[in-house]
């Protein structure tokens, strides 16, 4: 941890609010991308990205440097969202954001359509990967943004979800299985030809 | 074992037998494109930024965190944490504070400049922990001054409330200061038999921890002046300035607090401002309950004593007059702690 990070967290322990905030500040994105990526809407994001950024706050006088900052913040960020996607499981929420495998136009790309074409196509291949990682069970999503998003190890994963390393590997071969089958199709669908058809 | 042969983490055996075995069969080479595909567009997805207002909102909640923390009972830490120091300390504690210093003490007599005082000189501090006679504890700095302003309290009736003397603070000679934790031998029989208490609902110690950047701290510290007198206040704690910090805590009546803090923070920008409410009912209901027992206990060994004359009884009887002066003295201090609500600034 940089010495400026480090003074910073120090301080902020201390109750003082302006370096908490600067903290805010350099992790948001992080967070918010985490946060987004479990969640799949801005609203659940921007949400569970706030309710983390809370947690932290309150549990900084126990961190004590074993992890890097970044690491344990992201922890706890993934944390936040498991807990609020289990509590959804036990009570299923209906979400307009929710949409089938056809079709969707995310927040994301409705809101960058004035983009030049490349950009687009770009952002609307992202937009798909989203919307494919949406539609996972939460367990593979989990597991996927925390191997390929926050570029986790086997370990770090297994501790924290409180699997053996056996079932983190062979979860993570299913998850990454079914998101190559549900990309895969959509690129058939994303095909040139396709799209001219539509 | 595509998957772990992806992260690199199969061993040079078997990474050979799956690169023989990919070359071999296009049906899972096929397949191992589209995985390592599939999952390097998972891992090339963007960072994204929150919407506008998120941190906004983010420490808004923050801050009204800090408040409903601070009702429950590790608001004494919390609060001690927040600025790290320990004056705040001391006023934060004010819950059951009785801590009364004469205005003029702050300002010299023409009511204009204000001074700040000098604690080691003239400062009169008594704190007690409700509840818990052995942990008050006295700190009289003042040793040119005797008791002098003891002497003159027991003559009034009910003397402890001190809401008489926030409404007259700066008639108050320089100096005098007057306490109203310590049971005053004397007086505790009168005051203990008319004591009615208040409702214990909605008894509250408001506390409100301002921090804010000023110009100039001198500057800043007379208008604090100003404020606190106009709005019928009082110092709760001296200035004191160190490293460009400047800390000072006042105490103004509950009724004019909104308005006074509403005044500070115009005397720059406000950095932080946190309210602090501990619910002091419990502790009041606590204290009325123990009071209604022990006049029961004492009109019981009272009538005893009326048929004969029981040395035990009698030592009994006095133990519970003086557990009832504690009880009536602590929940003179919780009514008079809800009168005001305490200010604590700290110009940077």
């Amino acid at each position: 941890l940089p010495l400026e990070d480090q003074l910073l967290v120090e301080r902020s322990k201390k109750g003082d609010r302006e370096a908490f905030e600067h903290l805010v500040k350099m992790y948001e994105n992080k967070v918010y991308t985490i946060a987004y990526r479990l969640m799949g809407n801005h609203a659940d994001a921007a949400d569970l990205a706030q309710d983390a950024f809370i947690k932290i706050y309150q549990a900084l006088p126990n961190f004590r440097g074993d992890s890097s900052f970044s690491t344990w913040i992201y922890h706890i960020t993934v944390n936040v969202c498991r807990d609020e996607l289990r509590k959804r499981q036990r009570r299923p929420t209906f979400s307009l954001d929710e949409t089938t495998e056809n079709g969707s136009t995310p927040n994301e790309l409705r809101s960058t359509m004035s983009t030049p074409e490349e950009e687009l196509e770009r952002t609307e291949t992202q937009a798909m990967v989203q919307q494919c990682l949406n539609n996972l069970s939460d367990d593979y999503r989990i597991i996927l943004v925390m191997r390929e998003i926050q570029e986790m190890s086997y370990e770090e994963i297994a501790e924290i979800l409180g699997l053996s390393l056996g079932t983190v590997k062979s979860r993570l071969s299913r998850a990454r299985n079914a998101l190559k089958e549900k990309i895969s199709k959509q690129m058939e669908l994303l095909s040139p030809g396709h799209r001219l058809a539509k | 074992m595509l998957s772990p042969y992806l992260d690199g983490a199969l061993d040079a055996a078997e990474r050979e037998t799956v690169q023989a075995h990919l070359a071999s069969c296009p049906a899972c080479m096929k397949e191992w494109e589209e995985l390592n595909l599939s999952v390097s567009m998972l891992q090339e997805l963007p960072e994204i930024a929150p919407p506008a207002g998120f941190r906004v909102g983010l420490m808004e909640k923050i801050d009204q965190l800090s408040v409903a923390q601070t009702q429950d009972k590790r608001w004494f830490n919390r609060v001690a944490g927040i600025t790290g120091k320990t004056w705040y300390r001391t006023a934060a504690v004010a819950a059951v504070m009785a801590m009364t210093l004469g205005l003029a003490s702050l300002w010299e007599k023409d009511g204009k400049q204000f001074i700040p005082i000098d604690p080691k000189t003239h400062q009169d501090v008594a704190v007690v922990v409700p509840g818990d006679k052995d942990k008050s504890r006295q700190v009289n700095q003042d040793n040119t001054q005797p008791d002098s302003s003891q002497k003159e309290q027991p003559a009034k009736p009910n003397g402890g409330t001190s809401g008489s003397e926030e409404q007259k603070p700066a008639q108050t000679q320089s100096g005098q200061s007057s306490s109203v934790n310590t049971p005053k031998q004397g007086e505790d029989r009168k005051t203990v038999e008319n004591f009615v208490p208040q409702k214990s609902e909605g008894l509250l110690a408001r506390s409100v921890s301002l921090k804010l950047d000023v110009q100039d701290l001198i500057t800043a510290l007379k208008a604090v002046g100003s404020i606190t007198q106009n709005n019928h206040g009082s110092l709760e704690v001296p200035y004191e300035e160190k490293d460009g910090t400047g800390t000072v805590a006042v105490r103004i009546p509950a009724a004019a607090a909104d308005e006074a803090v509403n005044e500070l923070q115009q005397l720059g920008v406000v950095v932080s401002r946190v309210p602090v409410n501990q619910d002091l009912s419990v502790r009041h209901k606590q204290a009325r309950e123990s009071i209604e027992q022990l006049m029961a206990k004492k009109q019981e060994l009272e009538s005893k004593l009326a048929g004969e004359d029981n040395a035990e009884l009698q030592k009994q009887l006095s133990a519970v007059n003086a557990n009832l002066a504690d009880q009536v003295n602590l929940i003179k201090q919780l009514e008079t702690r809800s009168t005001y609500t305490i200010i604590s600034i700290t110009l940077i």
